[in-house]
């Protein structure tokens, strides 16, 4: 098996009372993409806030490319290497396309404030490799065309990912997709999942959060199954779709 | 007369536009208040009293002291006291009252350091006026205005031109992504406090100047007048503040010199409020429109 870039162990998050998750031991390995399911409620979201640093655990820890990371601050965890996108867009919607791309890229630039407003060498230096990257990030999730475009202008589909090509952009070792689909007609969920194909092939480590069963029973490598903050399951699609406490879950016990 | 009244607004606006900018810069990025601001502004004046005027220090270190230790100030403001309140997640309105609370003890101070009597502020040179098109001018207005002129260009390309103006913008919008592009945004948001608050200073010590004279309560007649220009202009934009700035002080000289000096800032407030009712976001502002 090949190495694990991320590890949670007994991850347990509460507030004030509320156990939102609970003891929750994951591992993910490299060009995996793992699906994290559950009913409303369950915990994903909190899970994703726990590994990226917006929260921090209660119990447990989190290891990333074998580095304890829990409870650093959110930017430390990204220059680690971990991007994610959120479940309601968090898009800049009034800058262009490719300033939202370029935010994410910036962030890891070393130039001073002073470097970049003389534009010295190094900011210079950097400033054109991060405009090369972006628009070639801007190519490979075909919204280079659309790149001097307002955010807030784009359609609902491209929106999406756009915020995937934001996150993919700094050529992260892992990344978190908060609900992909969400509010995606049949046709837009249908390309957004040759979409990810496409990311695994190029070799990149992926968990989402989905509730489009489908898209996520034709995606994931591995399923781990979320209720009430507890993990239930967890295994290959085939797997969780037969596991009886996972039906349980979902549809609620027979009368 | 009226290109002298037109000169002397120029000059005040000016410096109204500046301490705008103090405003407007947090604004940009917190949706914050800072009412410290007109206190480090007045703070900037009485420092070279205090530096130069009382320890002989030399007068350009004198100003570069001064505006680095207002702009420190500011961030300590930021570091102790309102990130603290950010970070558990208390409404906006607790870290404007705690601006609040900064600009009252920043001026006791300044009023148990110098005593609540006017204060002569020393100038650097002293300027011979001279006449242009009937008017008396003081050079000093011309280093006021150059200064603002290009403070603003300044500003307006760290904003627009550099990644950390665009880390500015994108905090403004969405400030838990930011973090998540990996941006630092207590850094940026301690940065802009103390280039903000710099300008607050750097307009300080110029009105000192100008008026060869500073005191306390200042640091609200001046500040109110720069805060409505914040406003007029479109608080959060950098170049709104300048307009509004220069709005303000043109309206005030202008009503001054035409109709009353004794009635001018009610004038001059009276024909902003009528501005405001037409535009309420302000000149540059954006009108936004409530989706139902």
């Amino acid at each position: 098996m090949s190495e694990v870039v991320l590890h949670c162990e007994k991850i347990t998050q509460r507030f004030s009372g509320l156990i939102a998750v609970s003891d929750v031991t994951m591992d993910i390995y490299q060009n995996e993409i793992v699906g994290v399911i559950g009913p409303n409620g369950a915990g994903k979201t909190t899970l994703f806030n726990d590994i990226t640093g917006i929260y921090r655990p209660t119990e447990g820890t989190v290891t990333f490319a074998g580095e304890d990371i829990t409870g650093l601050a959110p930017h430390k965890i990204t220059a680690k290497g971990m991007t994610r996108t959120f479940q309601n867009i968090r898009l800049f919607d009034n800058m262009m396309v490719l300033d939202n791309v370029l935010v994410g890229l910036h962030s890891a630039n070393k130039a001073s404030i002073v470097e970049s407003m003389l534009r010295l060498p190094r900011d210079r230096r950097e400033e054109k490799e991060s405009l090369r990257r972006a628009e070639e990030v801007l190519e490979l999730t075909g919204l280079y065309e659309y790149r001097y475009n307002y955010a807030n202008s784009l359609p609902y589909g491209l929106q999406r990912r756009l915020e995937i090509a934001r996150a993919l952009a700094s050529r992260p070792k892992l990344i978190l997709l908060d609900e992909p689909a969400a509010g995606m007609n049949e046709q837009e969920t249908s390309e957004l999942l040759v979409f990810i194909q496409q990311l695994k092939k190029m070799g990149n480590t992926i968990i989402l959060i989905e509730h489009d069963m489908r898209l996520v029973m034709n995606l994931c490598d591995r399923i781990y199954v979320l209720d009430h903050g507890m993990l239930i399951a967890n295994g290959t699609p085939d797997e969780v779709r037969s596991n009886p406490q996972v039906i349980t879950a979902y549809l609620g016990e027979e009368v | 007369m009226f290109f002298q009244q037109f000169i002397n607004g120029l000059a005040v606006g000016s410096i109204y536009a500046l301490v705008a900018v103090g405003y407007s810069m947090v604004y940009g990025v917190l949706k914050l208040i800072n009412f410290a601001n007109n206190a480090f502004m007045v703070a900037g004046a009485f420092l070279i009293v205090l530096l130069y005027s009382w320890w002989h220090v030399p007068y350009w270190l004198t100003v570069i002291l001064s505006l680095f230790l207002c702009g420190a100030g500011a961030v300590f403001m930021e570091r102790a006291s309102l990130n603290p309140i950010r970070k558990k997640g208390a409404p906006g309105i607790s870290a404007l009252i705690c601006t609040v609370g900064y600009s009252t003890v920043i001026t006791n101070l300044l009023l148990y350091i110098f005593g609540s009597q006017t204060i002569a502020v020393p100038s650097f040179s002293t300027f011979s006026t001279f006449t242009l098109l009937g008017a008396v001018i003081d050079p000093f207005t011309i280093i006021i205005l150059a200064t603002a002129l290009v403070m603003m260009i300044l500003l307006t390309w760290l904003t627009y031109g550099t990644k950390y103006g665009e880390a500015m913008r994108a905090i403004s919008q969405n400030s838990v992504a930011t973090q998540l592009m990996g941006v630092n945004v207590n850094r940026i948001i301690t940065i802009t406090f103390f280039i903000g608050t710099v300008c607050a200073a750097l307009s300080g010590i110029m009105i000192g100047i100008y008026y060869s004279a500073v005191d306390t309560t200042m640091s609200f007649t001046i500040g109110i007048k720069a805060f409505a220009a914040a406003i007029l202009g479109g608080i959060g934009i950098l170049h709104g503040s300048l307009v509004g700035g220069l709005v303000v002080g043109l309206l005030e000289t202008f009503v001054a010199g035409y109709i009353s000096a004794g009635y001018k800032d009610a004038i001059a407030f009276v024909i902003l409020i009528l501005v405001l009712i037409i535009r309420p976001s302000g000149l540059f502002g954006k009108q936004t429109q409530q989706k139902v």
